[in-house]
């Protein structure tokens, strides 16, 4: 198992490599100049003074390599850096990756709007998790029952129906018609622990968002876990277990339930880029300033240098969760040998 | 010649109804099972009404999306214009039904390219060994793929030379499905080279190998329509991923523009006047939920039907 892990995480490795010049190529190759948003009094000179010192025409092998320099080296060092205090080498002098539009270095720009995103999606993935295994399970536990013939169709609706449709709705009936709670997200709203209108305004702000993007997760989530335990149910080793006269609730927590979480707690993992991709839109609908909107912006802005360092955090994402998903998979399956 | 004949005849005759073993083909024993999917049929029914309403809807409805009535903005529902205007006084329901012919185009259209893909690599990767081992990389790197931060990078990128090049209409049409289907073929490909890699090992394709069958023909009328249950159910799904990326990528503001108004596009702009004129932003919503459940009904009743342990019940 060791060898497996680190023969994977290994593999993870070249991956990234390859996504990083994909993710580069897209944007350098791209057509379309970046100083092009400069007011046109800049004289040419000049302007071409600022493409030279933005490296633009250094070819584009150099371009990467330095990029991959900043962002593989520099920024992984300064992270440490700024946590435990250190200073490693020249730690004054080190390169970052600069947005283009705030001029401050891209990761420290991310830093600040992770906890917004992590709040909303964390939540919601908890609660998506916790909402659709019960579901899953007693649904499948009960067949064809009215429970599951409901669930089955809720559950159905909750998967078609897009999280920006959710959004706009819950926007129009709890907010427009009903005034229940406040249309966006106010990201200024520091919460004061000792004050509960404070943590009463912070939570009443963040449940339509939690509430809209942990039914989208419950729904997907409930119908594999529906699946899974049929399959298991109808195994031997459960009519084994019944004949030989264990209490159901056992037969039913203990044996079903265990396995039938396997790949379940695989899909989990495997879901967690997916959140943050779902983030995009809902940051968008309920104007949360997360690493969606963020995203978003720096689209509209042109602003390569960051929309290169959050595409590459997705993609990071991406690769270490499904990583997370292998390894678990090995770990809770002891009948999958990987080598 | 002629007596073998008549005993294959005569063979026949034996399995006419009446003696009990009734004949069926492949095709219809899948459509009875699919029938039997409630979901799956209400689902068909329902994708076929929306299909024709706005291949037809138009022309019978007879008003016209574009035309612009400054005395008529954000109007409620009224017997000339079904669910109101909109804050330029354009019919609402006429706009759905002409933006739901572009929000299907796309989501068939990428659906195909998608999958076309997919099974061509699928196949190539399952039947061509020294080609597997490259290809299942790649395929695997397209899974790592961030996709819808890539989606908008490159439609923001791209969006404007290719409107020079092709128009405004047929360049982001363009652009969008190629980007869909080029990022959503991974499951497909998969799933039909785990197929293939069976069926190449199967007697038949044996048998057309030792007879000397080009490999070209042991692929196209051998492998392909073998692998069609699995290409079938993916086929379904794709079309819904389709239909939702290309709402979400329109509801971004990267999509079509507000010219050209697909589904996403118009709860886009419906967003910012739910207030005035709800409608505007419900109708769209409700259209692509609609379309993307029946079509996930389609595919579990798919499924269901395609799954020979289900089917021999």
């Amino acid at each position: 198992m060791g060898r497996y892990i680190v023969r994977r995480t290994l593999f993870a490795i070249p991956t990234l490599i390859v996504i990083s010049l994909i993710i580069f190529a897209i944007l350098d190759l791209a057509p379309g100049d970046p100083t092009s948003q400069l007011p046109l009094t800049i004289p040419s000179e000049i302007r071409e003074q600022i493409r030279e010192n933005l490296g633009l025409n250094d070819p584009f092998l150099i371009k990467w390599l330095k990029w991959m320099q900043l962002m593989f080296i520099n920024e992984p060092l300064n992270m440490i850096d700024s946590l435990f205090g250190t200073c490693i080498g020249d730690c004054e002098a080190r390169g970052r990756i600069i947005s283009w539009s705030s001029r401050a270095p891209a990761m420290d720009i991310i830093w600040q709007r992770l906890p917004q995103t992590l709040w909303v999606l964390g939540i919601a993935f908890v609660l998506g998790i916790v909402i659709a295994i019960p579901i899953g399970m007693y649904s499948a536990y009960k067949q064809y029952s009215a429970f599951d013939n409901v669930g089955t169709f809720v559950t159905m609706v909750g998967y078609s129906v897009p999280v920006f449709f959710t959004g706009v709705l819950a926007i129009l009936i709890f907010s427009v018609w009903l005034g229940w709670f406040p249309s966006f997200y106010t990201t200024t709203h520091v919460v004061d622990w000792t004050s509960w209108d404070s943590i009463w305004f912070q939570v009443e702000q963040m449940i339509m968002p939690v509430t809209v993007l942990s039914l989208f997760n419950a729904a997907a989530l409930s119908r594999f876990t529906r699946a899974s335990v049929l399959d298991n149910l109808n195994q031997d080793y459960v009519r084994t277990a019944r004949s030989k006269g264990l209490q159901e609730k056992r037969v039913v927590i203990t044996h079903v339930m265990r396995n039938s979480m396997i790949p379940v707690v695989t899909l989990i993992a495997l879901q967690v880029p997916g959140i943050f991709a779902g983030a995009i839109i809902t940051e968008q609908i309920f104007r949360i300033n997360g690493l969606g909107q963020l995203l978003i912006v720096s689209i509209g802005q042109s602003d390569v240098p960051m929309v290169q360092t959050l595409t590459f955090m997705f993609a990071v994402l991406i690769v270490v969760f499904n990583l997370v998903a292998d390894v678990t998979y090995g770990v809770m399956d002891p009948r999958i040998r990987y080598d | 010649m002629a007596a073998t004949q008549e005993r294959v005849e005569e063979q026949r005759g034996l399995q006419t109804p009446g003696s009990g073993q009734e004949h069926r083909s492949l095709r219809q024993d899948v459509w009875r099972q699919f029938k039997k999917h409630k979901g799956a049929v209400v689902g068909l029914v329902l994708l076929a009404f929306i299909v024709l309403a706005t291949i037809f809807g138009p022309l019978l409805y007879g008003v016209d999306p574009y035309a612009v009535d400054t005395s008529m903005t954000n109007a409620p529902p009224s017997a000339g214009h079904v669910f109101g205007t909109d804050n330029l006084g354009r019919d609402v329901l006429a706009r759905v039904l002409v933006g739901g012919r572009i929000s299907l185009a796309v989501g068939f259209v990428a659906m195909l390219f998608g999958l076309v893909l997919g099974t061509g690599i699928g196949v190539i990767s399952g039947f061509f060994r020294k080609l597997d081992g490259p290809l299942m990389r790649v395929t695997d790197l397209f899974l790592a793929l961030p996709i819808l931060p890539l989606l908008l990078v490159i439609i923001m990128l791209w969006r404007e030379p290719l409107r020079e090049a092709f128009g405004e209409e047929l360049g982001i049409f363009l652009l969008v499905v190629f980007i869909i289907g080029v990022t959503s073929w991974m499951q497909t490909a998969r799933v039909v080279r785990g197929d293939v890699l069976s069926l190449k090992e199967e007697e038949f394709v044996l048998a057309a190998n030792s007879i000397g069958t080009r490999k070209r023909n042991v692929i196209m009328r051998h492998i392909l329509p073998n692998t069609m249950s699995p290409v079938m159910v993916s086929a379904a799904l794709g079309v819904a991923v389709a239909i939702i990326t290309e709402s979400a990528l329109s509801f971004l503001g990267l999509g079509f523009p507000a010219s050209f108004p697909t589904w996403g596009r118009l709860l886009f702009d419906g967003t910012n006047y739910l207030q005035l004129s709800p409608l505007r932003a419900i109708v769209p919503g409700v259209l692509i939920s609609l379309t993307v459940m029946s079509v996930n009904y389609i595919g579990d009743g798919l499924r269901d039907a395609l799954d020979p342990r289900l089917r021999s019940k």
